[in-house]
């Protein structure tokens, strides 16, 4: 039996079908470009999965579901996914190439918005300076892109996974 | 030796005190704050209390609290780990008062190191070479001679100052008078004081502590260098010991100044003297810290000695067990700090469930964690999670096992600081040993870490391995939801349906 399921890779936003196969002690899944076909066989503990590639390799994968995001680990490579409606969300809001949401990685408060919408920025730029566990940090863009909306205030406390801004794409 | 110990503290540190304790047979008592009630230092002890809300001021730093878990407990002595209020002259005091053994220097020792003026002028009154600096100047004919005697670089800072407010680094002579006045008003408008003095501008300087130990009967010695350069904003990221810079003769002059300046300020217990060390070999008194220090272990790999039983030993007034020539060291030890920190994102603390942690194992390996697997990592406390601490019989081959240690780590549900130290591991510059406590601003802050991580050649399989996890996840949804809606009553039909059949 086959199914068709989509994931949104995080935080470029790109929707990525995928074809899934049941086999007795795993899947066999194949995904479009740059993936491939890979078997993935249940490991010998709880969220940890063994990845066959076609070439034969076989990775560790460590894979926690949360409410609407997977989290991959492989090594000390971090990987995160949208499933379902979040998916659909993102892809669309991503509909432009290279158009992005930054969520905040955990609760906290907005000290200060360092740039303004329209503002060109680089990879590693500050954009905001957000306070968390009593300590001020710089949150960094994570790509170029044209800040397209700013969604919080200075002052304002925010929750995890809150909307903080949009990235565009450069003109 | 005492009978019963409480341990002030939480997280690594706590269990790595309750651990000691258990090794010397003495009872262990944990305290815990509504947040930590299955720590794994609580699961270590052999009783624990519960001291207060998670809000560290309520419980932690709660001085009136800890004393009635002591009291409650029958603990004669507290020992009070490191942060919280292991430097807090005002508890060692009051454990005094209630007939309780403060585990760590006398009060007027912690009273002395917190005050950095006074250390500043015992440290010199010792002998022990601070970073040349004036006296506060108020003309700038003064400051003109002071900085000729002091030479430049230097810096002009605020006698009030803080957070480089009131700072100038002045380069030249004829530099001076403008910054001079700059720092000035600076000074008179942030602190209402324009009192500024001159300090050495000490380039590109290494952190090189030493440890020390003294008993109450006036013997003090040192356990040698940890080398403490690879830090971000004053936090100590990786610690080694030896240091790869300092050659035996440095080593003992400056082993000999923190053993005169632990003399001088009437020190016992374990403790550690900060120093700067410039690359023309010149060291600088920094500060003391009057504790136990987070990268200790570094220093018993080393030298083979237990420094929480010695801390022990020492409080319950034995004489220090051995003599500085009976002290040798052998080998090298490097210290990971595992933190709850996104390095890709300026070391940003996270928060979650540890869902999957796995530490390594293997020839080499100590692993200081306070934490276990199914914990959630919480936003009140310390992001410390763990200390990766790893031996070699030299320095090139710690690095190598901590590599395959790093390897073999396993955490999913919180960023940590395993991929920096994966990458800085593996950066030349680190590894030929050429750091100073510049280095992360500038390799990793400004190249190494500009770029979020990116691992195209892994991005298949992780794309994979969530579309099994996500299938299998709603494949078992769905055969419980199945039968979940069937009532027992019709279960029993079906199963006489089946029956019926065979």
């Amino acid at each position: 039996m086959r199914r068709e399921k989509k994931l949104g890779s995080l935080p470029d936003g790109k929707v990525h079908p995928i074809r899934v196969e049941r086999l007795e002690d795993g899947y066999r899944i194949e995904t479009g470009p740059p993936g491939g076909r890979s078997t993935v066989v249940r490991g010998p503990e709880a969220r940890v999965w063994s990845v066959v590639t076609e070439e034969g390799g076989s990775l560790e994968a460590l894979v926690e579901r949360g409410e609407s995001e997977i989290e991959v680990a492989i090594g000390t490579a971090r990987f995160r996914f949208t499933t379902g409606a979040a998916t659909a969300n993102v892809a669309r809001r991503a509909s432009a190439p290279g158009r992005i949401e930054v969520k905040s990685p955990m609760p906290g408060k907005v000290v200060k918005v360092l740039v303004s919408p329209g503002e060109s920025v680089s990879a590693g730029q500050p954009v905001l300076l957000f306070e968390a566990m009593k300590m001020q940090n710089e949150l960094r863009s994570p790509q170029d892109g044209v800040i397209a909306e700013i969604a919080v205030e200075a002052g304002q406390a925010i929750e995890a996974r809150e909307r903080l801004y949009v990235l565009g794409p450069i003109q | 030796m005492f009978r019963k110990v409480l341990i002030a503290n939480r997280g690594e540190i706590a269990c790595r005190i309750s651990r000691a304790l258990r090794d010397a047979g003495i009872g262990s008592v944990a305290v815990y704050s509504e947040a930590d009630r299955d720590g794994l230092h609580v699961r270590l002890s052999d009783e624990a209390y519960l001291i207060g809300p998670a809000a560290s001021s309520q419980s932690y730093l709660s001085i009136p609290a800890i004393l009635e878990a002591a009291n409650k407990s029958g603990a004669e002595a507290i020992h009070p780990g490191y942060g919280f209020l292991a430097e807090n002259a005002g508890f060692a005091v009051a454990c005094r008062e209630n007939g309780l053994t403060f585990i760590g220097p006398p009060p007027s020792a912690v009273a002395l190191m917190g005050d950095k003026a006074r250390a500043r002028a015992v440290a010199l009154n010792a002998g022990v070479p601070v970073v040349p600096g004036s006296l506060p100047l108020d003309s700038l004919d003064d400051a003109e001679r002071e900085a000729d005697r002091i030479g430049y670089p230097l810096l002009v800072k605020a006698t009030a100052g803080g957070g480089g407010k009131g700072m100038r680094r002045v380069a030249r002579r004829e530099d001076l008078s403008s910054a001079f006045e700059q720092a000035r008003s600076e000074a008179q408008s942030s602190f209402g004081d324009p009192s500024v003095y001159l300090e050495k501008y000490v380039e590109r300087p290494r952190h090189i502590e030493i440890q020390v130990l003294g008993d109450d009967r006036g013997s003090v010695v040192h356990l040698f260098e940890r080398e403490c350069s690879i830090q971000r904003r004053h936090q100590k990221l990786i610690e080694e010991a030896p240091s790869p810079f300092l050659d035996d003769a440095l080593r003992a002059r400056m082993g000999e100044a923190a053993v005169s300046l632990a003399r001088a300020s009437g020190y016992q217990n374990a403790g550690t003297v900060e120093f700067l060390v410039d690359s023309e070999r010149n060291f600088y008194f920094l500060e003391m810290n009057a504790r136990l220090q987070v990268e200790h272990p570094v220093t018993e790999l080393v030298t083979g000695v237990d420094l929480v039983l010695l801390q022990l030993a020492i409080a319950s007034g034995e004489a220090l067990p051995f003599s500085q020539a009976e002290i040798s060291r052998r080998g090298w030890a490097m210290e990971l700090r595992i933190t709850a920190e996104d390095p890709f994102q300026n070391f940003m603390p996270t928060a979650g469930t540890l869902a999957v942690y796995r530490p390594p194992e293997g020839p080499g390996i100590r692993h200081d964690a306070g934490v276990f697997q199914g914990q959630r990592v919480t936003p009140h406390y310390d992001p410390l999670i763990a200390k990766l601490i790893v031996s070699g019989e030299d320095r090139s081959q710690c690095i190598s096992r901590a590599r395959r240690a790093i390897r073999e780590y396993r955490v999913l549900g919180i960023s940590t600081t395993l991929p920096f130290f994966e990458r800085m591991l593996s950066d030349e510059r680190f590894v030929s040993g050429e750091i100073d406590v510049g280095f992360v601003d500038r390799h990793w802050m400004r190249e190494m870490a500009s770029r979020p991580a990116e691992f195209p050649e892994l991005f298949p399989a992780a794309l994979a391995a969530a579309a099994a996890a996500l299938e299998e996840q709603e494949r078992l949804s769905d055969s419980n939801g199945e039968s979940g809606s069937l009532s027992p009553w019709k279960l029993a039909g079906v199963r006489e349906v089946m029956r019926g059949r065979s």
